[in-house]
């Protein structure tokens, strides 16, 4: 898909947990717990930064940090939340970020990130007084934190498929996308704590791994990707900028933005690197580093051999 | 402070001892299952299912009875093909052990296999160790420095071949002895007795049953 030379939206959406905002209401004229600020790459809009950081294996969340410069000093205030003051309240307000070239009929591009807020706060002092607003966001605190009384335990022979979608009903909200299960079962399956703990041991049980992402829990064979069947080029012609770089097990390519490339995702690579052209690779890291104004709006991909490795 | 609690805050993990504690505790000590006290809670045709004695105790130090573990198998007291054989029951409390990998397939017919998963140390590969309680049993086999007492409100000896009993005294303390074929307590033409010692200077005496149910006699021969 061609990126370049096209008008690049990053849009943020806030959502409270308990508070409402004081500025606006709906059609009934309640008051919202959802803001929505957009920003493109026009030169009259706000900006925004987004850094989103989605790392392998679920024991290290997914991460982002977005600085919009120009909220009001009311949103602000609604939105702020100190470190020390996590945990005081059940709730977390919530931060989604949607980026891309192309917007939907309710005017968002496709979800870029969704995670809880676990800090947010301006700097009054910024010599540019556009009172930046920095908000920062784990994915997922929710279901780290949640009360581990939705143990399972069942007699008899469960098919693992039907284990995995056992387990990742108790992430409320999260739709279950699950890679190569079919054909096991697992004999009276039994797991304690929470869901991610659950999430955890049953993966390691049968030689699986999973990822939690925005909307989607992702579960597939260790060392597989969760998403197979779909196939994305990546090369010098399809937003790869530059070359991919080795890493361990696999590579590093710096792509321009594209929504349609997700963790998990099967990519082909065309290079003049000969190693990365012949691997099957899937993303297993992802880095999207997204502003609306500089020249930013690239992704850094970790990609990984799916044939390396094995049970 | 809570003992539980001490250093083990992600913000303490300042210092390489600190990160080993906290794997320790975290990771080794939460997840490797040695021995643990259950009830059980049904008997199944091969298997038990049971339930682990001692609660869960959340954050908030809420109590959670925790969940059942379902057919797991239990330790006989045997050797070759001889053994004592107990029955479990119900409410029966015990003592689980866990073994270090899964043993699903390799229980179904105590020979080697592949374990079922890569499970280490869980609860679902318990095996029932022994019976826990604090009253003696009513039946009972008792063996002490003493001898060795049978008791029951039913003895059954059973023998394909003879049984012998070697004593100096045998004593019989019983309101109604029966004997015969069958254990019937019907003494008939088939049944022998020999009776060694009981004429002075004799060996061994003959004893022939000479009428039937009602009148039976024994006659010296």
């Amino acid at each position: 898909m061609q990126t370049e030379l096209r008008t690049r939206h990053i849009v943020i959406k806030f959502i409270l947990d308990e508070n409402t905002f004081a500025a606006g209401t709906d059609k009934e004229g309640n008051p919202l717990n959802v803001k929505i600020i957009r920003g493109n790459s026009d030169s009259n809009s706000l900006t925004i930064e987004a850094n989103i950081n989605k790392t392998s294996t679920s024991f290290m969340q997914s991460s982002a940090t977005v600085i919009i410069d120009g909220m009001t000093v009311d949103d602000i205030n609604t939105l702020s939340l100190m470190q020390f003051q996590v945990g005081v309240n059940e709730g977390y307000n919530i931060v989604e970020i949607y980026a891309g070239y192309d917007l939907n009929s309710d005017g968002l591009p496709p979800l870029a990130y969704r995670g809880q807020i676990y800090a947010a706060y301006p700097d009054y002092n910024n010599a540019n007084r556009s009172r930046p607003f920095k908000v920062m966001s784990l994915y997922g605190i929710t279901y780290q934190n949640a009360d581990d009384n939705g143990h399972i335990s069942v007699k008899g022979e469960v098919k693992l498929e039907d284990l995995f979608k056992q387990i990742a009903s108790q992430f409320k909200g999260l739709q279950f996308v699950g890679n190569n299960l079919f054909g096991y079962s697992s004999t009276n399956p039994r797991y304690e704590g929470t869901p991610v703990q659950q999430m955890d041991k049953a993966c390691a049980d049968y030689g699986y791994h999973w990822k939690a992402d925005d909307t989607s829990i992702l579960v597939a064979p260790k060392y597989q990707p969760f998403y197979p069947n779909e196939i994305i080029e990546i090369s010098s012609d399809n937003n790869m900028i530059g070359y991919p770089t080795a890493v361990p097990y696999g590579f590093q390519v710096m792509v321009r933005y594209t929504p349609y490339l997700k963790f998990g995702q099967v990519v082909k690579i065309k290079s003049l690197m000969p190693f990365a052209n012949n691997g099957a690779w899937y993303i297993n890291g992802i880095q999207h580093i997204l502003t609306n104004h500089s020249n930013q709006f690239m992704s850094i991909l970790q990609v990984n051999n799916y044939l390396f490795g094995g049970m | 402070m809570n003992n539980n609690q001490s250093n083990l805050q992600f913000g303490n993990l300042q210092n390489e001892a600190n990160q080993i504690e906290y794997a320790i505790a975290q990771y080794l000590l939460n997840n490797v299952n040695t021995i643990q006290p259950c009830k059980i809670i049904k008997v199944n045709e091969k298997s038990y299912d049971v339930e682990i004695l001692t609660n869960y105790l959340m954050a908030d130090n809420k109590p959670i009875t925790p969940l059942p573990i379902y057919e797991i198998s239990k330790i006989m007291v045997m050797g070759g093909i001889a053994g004592i054989i107990t029955e479990l029951e119900e409410n029966d409390k015990v003592l689980v052990g866990f073994c270090q990998r899964d043993i699903s397939i390799v229980k179904k017919q105590w020979d080697n296999q592949n374990p079922g998963s890569l499970r280490m140390f869980d609860l679902r590969d318990g095996i029932i160790l022994g019976v826990l309680s604090n009253k003696l049993p009513s039946i009972y086999v008792k063996i002490t420095n003493k001898g060795i007492e049978l008791n029951g409100p039913k003895v059954t000896i059973i023998s394909d071949n003879d049984t012998i009993v070697k004593a100096k005294n045998v004593t019989v303390d019983a309101s109604k002895i029966n004997l015969g074929n069958g254990g019937s307590g019907v003494l008939n033409g088939d049944t022998k007795f020999q009776v060694t010692g009981v004429q002075k200077g004799g060996d061994t005496l003959p004893v022939t049953i000479v009428s039937g149910i009602s009148n039976t006699v024994i006659a010296q021969s």
